[in-house]
């Protein structure tokens, strides 16, 4: 077996030393460069999630808060409006209760006309109803009656 | 059928000598090269243009980090954190080198000895000096397991010392075997193709059979190859943490 010929081992160990130890002299720079990237990143991203978390934090504060601004002017805006309602029904009350009064006074001086036309029209009807059966004595028994007369005996009749 | 044992053959392509030690040139230093290129490719990859949001290379490279650091935070700890860099290298050392074995035509690297002994011998040292270094003497405590009865002491230490000797050897061994025996293998049932093929007749109507066995092999290679990488990472860590926290 070649490997038991230890007359070839010197060559590989010399040859071993040189490359292992200029692998190691490598390595040595670079282990560190990398870790210390790695580091950052975690570093990084540490950082980052706390800020995400004050950021959730904040935007939940905030939304609560606006939550409770809304039930507020919910609640507000209630009240206004109510208020504007039962505004406009006292306001609506009243207008309705003055023209109900106008009204009422406007039917009661239209009844007092009505009745004051009414007794002189029956008036005047008397007065045409004498004047008519003036005319039609005269004409039926060519007798000429008195306006008074008539008059007596028209209302004698209507009565 | 070619030999089995051919693909682990060390081809020697330049004698060169460092302070007399023979250090040529071979088909091993080229893959260890390979593999060399390969991962600092996958880290220029990587570390290119890294931003906040990661690539696909970036995502890659910062997986396997991550993977490498959370091994050594629970096996070793805080403490641990100055050996990530090692771990990392041994692991992608190793990955790398074995899954570039299981194409064809290539040179394992962790096939030999040679090499998993070397990283054998490499940690044992580490695990040694770093427990003298952080607890003097007292680091041999580790032989000595706490609330023993004395005479039990004259079995344990000895079971202790010799288990913790033998760590560099099967640290070395398993990684060897394991490159060395599924090599051989996918080797051989290839070859049961070719051969089975060049009898004609009935034989070669079964030669597809090999070949399955060949396919059903080859996923369990590359599965044996990212598993032994990490156990060998792991292994490291725990015999790590042996030193640094002494068994605790």
């Amino acid at each position: 077996m070649p490997q038991f010929d230890f007359t070839q081992a010197l060559p590989q160990v010399l040859w071993l030393a040189l490359v292992f130890g200029i692998l190691y002299l490598c390595v040595r720079g670079m282990v560190p460069r990398v870790q210390k990237v790695v580091e950052n990143r975690k570093a990084r991203i540490a950082s980052d999630l706390r800020e995400a978390e004050a950021a959730r934090d904040a935007a939940e504060a905030a939304s609560s808060g606006g939550t409770t601004a809304l039930a507020d002017a919910r609640a507000r805006s209630l009240a206004v409006t109510g208020k504007a309602r039962d505004l406009a029904a006292s306001q609506t009350a009243a207008k309705l209760a003055s023209v109900d009064e106008e009204l009422k006074l406007h039917s009661e001086r239209a009844a007092v006309a009505l009745a004051d036309t009414r007794t002189s029209t029956i008036a005047e009807l008397d007065a045409v109803a004498s004047e008519a059966t003036v005319e039609l004595v005269k004409r039926v028994a060519g007798l000429d009656v008195s306006a008074d007369e008539a008059a007596k005996a028209v209302k004698k009749v209507a009565a | 059928m070619a030999n089995p044992l051919e693909q682990f053959a060390i081809k020697r392509y330049a004698d060169l000598s460092v302070g007399g030690a023979d250090a040529a040139f071979t088909n091993a230093s080229i893959f260890m090269l390979i593999t060399l290129a390969l991962i600092l490719g996958f880290f220029w990859l990587g570390s290119r243009n890294a931003g906040l949001v990661p690539g696909r290379w970036q995502a890659a490279l910062e997986g396997v980090t991550g993977f490498i650091s959370d091994m050594v935070d629970e096996n070793i700890g805080p403490k641990g954190r100055a050996f990530v860099p090692f771990i990392f290298s041994l692991f992608i050392f190793i990955l790398v080198a074995n899954l570039i074995g299981l194409f064809p035509f290539t040179f394992t690297v962790t096939s030999h000895i040679a090499v998993t002994f070397a990283f054998a011998a490499l940690i044992f040292l580490i695990c040694v000096l770093v427990g003298i270094a952080k607890h003097g003497l007292h680091f041999f405590s580790l032989f000595v397991p706490a609330n023993t009865p004395a005479i039990l002491l004259l079995l344990i230490v000895p079971i202790e010392l010799i288990s913790f000797l033998s760590r560099p050897l099967t640290l070395s061994i398993r990684l060897f075997a394991n490159m060395t025996a599924g090599h051989i293998l996918l080797k051989v049932f290839a070859g049961f193709v070719i051969s089975l093929g060049a009898a004609g007749g009935i034989y070669a109507a079964i030669a597809p059979l090999p070949f399955v066995m060949t396919v059903a092999f080859y996923g369990l290679e590359l599965i044996v190859a990212v598993v032994q990488a990490y156990v060998f990472a792991l292994l490291t860590c725990i015999y790590l943490n042996d030193s640094i926290n002494l068994h605790h």
